[in-house]
């Protein structure tokens, strides 16, 4: 994430108003966007504000009366997957396939700080376990579809991908993700 | 009795599936205990991402907005970056090219325009000067226009040149040479 590459447009005071009230209204959605996707608030923090900067850059291209949580929520997507490129890139990391589970060992994998990594591994609850399990895509559409409750075509537009993907998806990573989280309080009860 | 698939149950917990159809699950599971377990079992999955999503909801970062802000400006180019964004190759060939073009072009057809409307001016500066320092001076070594006047010919010298004088130039030689009588 970090500075961004390409220099800002001159100074605009619509773009300046643009962004200040796109932060009040919708910060907060897009953080908690951006932490459920990543799974640590260093990266969602990083994200988000990757994200208003992008924002800013393109505030002429958001069609008015058009939602703007998807465009940006389509925003922050393309960033964490551009980022993910780019580690993947540094640490030789893979990212996983569609329909397989993200193993990490389990640790998260862009955690930067390993104060709040411990934490989140010592109060994190099953659910938040077997989310950051799944791959970024079946994340995405589960987070989408039953956290942020998109429709399929919403989804299929903040994904760049068809209905039939993002059906398919959804169908593949609830049934990798009930039994997840069913192993995951099993787990939790024998301790 | 016809039961349905776990993918079909999904899309109707999401409300994706048609009215028709929707009417047709909604009735169903009202008698079929099997498709009904199935359903709660997805529907208490999603209250489950939703309850778990609500326990870990997150404020916003009280600084997150001030460092946008920040990044911001920091990357906002300064009058140097502007210049150099100005004299960069993108736009510096395009500029040149127009620029050669208009040189190439654009005088030629100045010197044109100057060289077709000089004449006349000219002929008429120069040719009321001869004739005034002719009065002046009769021997000076302007031979043509001293001796036309000097000879008091019929045909003042302004006629002669006529074709590159204009009327009133005429006049004024018509009125000199008439004085010179």
């Amino acid at each position: 994430m970090g500075v961004p590459r390409k220099p800002v447009d001159p100074p605009s005071a619509d773009a300046d108003a643009f962004l200040e009230r796109a932060m009040q209204q919708y910060g907060k959605a897009t953080y908690n966007f951006a932490y459920r996707l990543t799974g640590n608030e260093a990266d969602a923090r990083d994200l988000t504000q990757d994200a208003f900067i992008r924002v800013y850059r393109a505030w002429r291209s958001f069609v008015p009366g058009t939602s703007f949580l998807s465009w940006i929520y389509r925003i922050v997507t393309n960033l964490y997957r551009d980022e993910l490129r780019r580690k993947k890139g540094r640490f030789q990391e893979e990212i996983p396939e569609d329909n397989a589970p993200q193993d990490f060992g389990g640790a998260k994998p862009l955690a930067v700080d390993p104060i709040e990594d411990y934490m989140a591994g010592q109060l994190g609850e099953p659910m938040a376990r077997s989310l950051a399990q799944l791959s970024i895509e079946q994340r995405q559409v589960i987070i989408l579809a039953d956290i942020e409750e998109y429709s399929y075509q919403e989804i299929a537009d903040i994904m760049g991908c068809s209905i039939g993907t993002v059906r398919s998806r959804l169908h593949r990573a609830r049934a990798l993700l009930r039994r997840l989280v069913t192993r995951a309080s099993q787990q939790e009860t024998e301790r | 009795m016809k039961h349905y698939t776990d993918d079909d149950i999904i899309d109707y917990l999401h409300h994706q599936v048609s009215d028709a159809i929707d009417a047709q699950i909604h009735a169903h599971l009202a008698l079929c205990g099997d498709c009904r377990d199935r359903f709660d079992a997805e529907a208490s999955l999603s209250d489950l991402l939703r309850s778990s999503a609500r326990a870990t909801e997150r404020e916003l970062p009280p600084m997150l907005r001030a460092q946008v802000w920040a990044q911001i400006r920091s990357a906002r180019p300064s009058l140097l970056d502007r210049v150099r964004a100005f004299v960069s190759p993108a736009f510096a060939v395009p500029m040149a090219a127009a620029l050669a073009l208009l040189l190439y072009f654009g005088v030629p057809v100045l010197r044109s325009e100057q060289a077709s409307s000089s004449p006349t001016v000219a002929a008429a500066y120069y040719f009321e000067e001869h004739a005034a320092e002719a009065l002046q001076n009769p021997l000076s070594d302007h031979l043509s226009t001293s001796s036309a006047l000097a000879s008091g010919s019929d045909a003042p010298v302004a006629r002669v040149n006529a074709p590159l004088i204009d009327a009133a130039d005429a006049a004024t030689l018509d009125d000199v040479a008439a004085s010179r009588e």
